[in-house]
């Protein structure tokens, strides 16, 4: 089996094995990921071109986020994710298309403000 | 033991070859692929279907263009980690005149896109049957 690496969606990407390493010695099957943020959470896009359903297993344990291939897939990736606190992961989806795997990361529903008032006594 | 022996053998191998190989499902790049009735361009087009990619022939040059610019850039979305890049597809091959253009035919699936060239009959191998006389 491949190694599996441990990412955190805020590294530093330059430090990412892909761009240190000589293309040549590549060695760890991977699939690059696009991530973007908004104010509702976090998209990963990850490049799976062939790809269907049945070819992905995403799984969420102690805090780590895993997308990788199932075992019948040759040259398959596996990439591992460190989350972010503020992920509801209750209601962390997935979905592919056009080989895409987009995986949606909400965050939690934030408290809304509540006021004090100052009584005067 | 005969010529025709070590044929049939060596044949037989190719084909446990292929069948013990399995089939490369994930993509990365461009592959092309030859054989005696065409060649074939299997390229990933991630993220692409049939509604925003084109192909065009021209001047025996075939060109794969994306219609439009992948929708990254959606409002109120931030790209904060990129590895790979997503503004639009865009590939030129230059066709032999062995490639019969009218026959070209390609498909887009899971990303994955095919294009398939038939080359002209006259550019494919034939087996020319030895007679005895």
């Amino acid at each position: 089996m491949y190694k599996s690496r441990l990412d955190n969606i805020f590294g530093d990407f330059f430090s990412d094995t892909l761009f240190s390493a000589p293309w040549g010695r590549r060695t760890q099957p991977r699939s690059e990921v696009n991530i973007y943020h908004s104010d509702a959470g976090y998209e990963l896009e990850f490049k799976a071109a062939g790809l269907q359903s049945g070819d992905v297993d995403i799984s969420i344990d102690d805090n780590k986020l895993r997308v990788a291939t199932v075992e019948a897939i040759a040259d398959g990736f596996s990439r591992t994710f460190e989350l972010p606190q503020d992920i509801d992961q209750e209601k962390i989806g997935a979905e592919i298309k056009d080989g895409i795997i987009r995986v949606l990361l909400p965050k939690l529903a934030k408290a809304e403000p509540r006021k004090i008032e100052l009584k005067a006594l | 033991m005969t010529n025709d022996t070590v044929l049939e053998q060596e044949k037989q191998e190719v084909v446990e070859a292929a069948a013990v190989k399995p089939e490369a499902k994930l993509i990365h790049g461009t592959q092309i692929n030859e054989d005696e009735e065409a060649v074939e361009i299997i390229s990933e087009a991630a993220g692409y279907n049939r509604d925003n990619l084109e192909i065009t022939v021209e001047s025996r040059q075939l060109k794969i263009t994306s219609k439009e610019e992948a929708a990254a850039a959606a409002p109120g979305r931030e790209l904060i980690r990129q590895e790979y890049a997503s503004g639009g597809y865009a590939r030129s091959f230059r066709l032999s005149e062995k490639i019969d253009v009218e026959q070209i035919t390609a498909s887009v699936k899971d990303g994955v896109l095919r294009i398939r060239l038939p080359k002209h009959a006259a550019a494919q191998k034939r087996h020319i049957e030895v007679k005895s006389v």
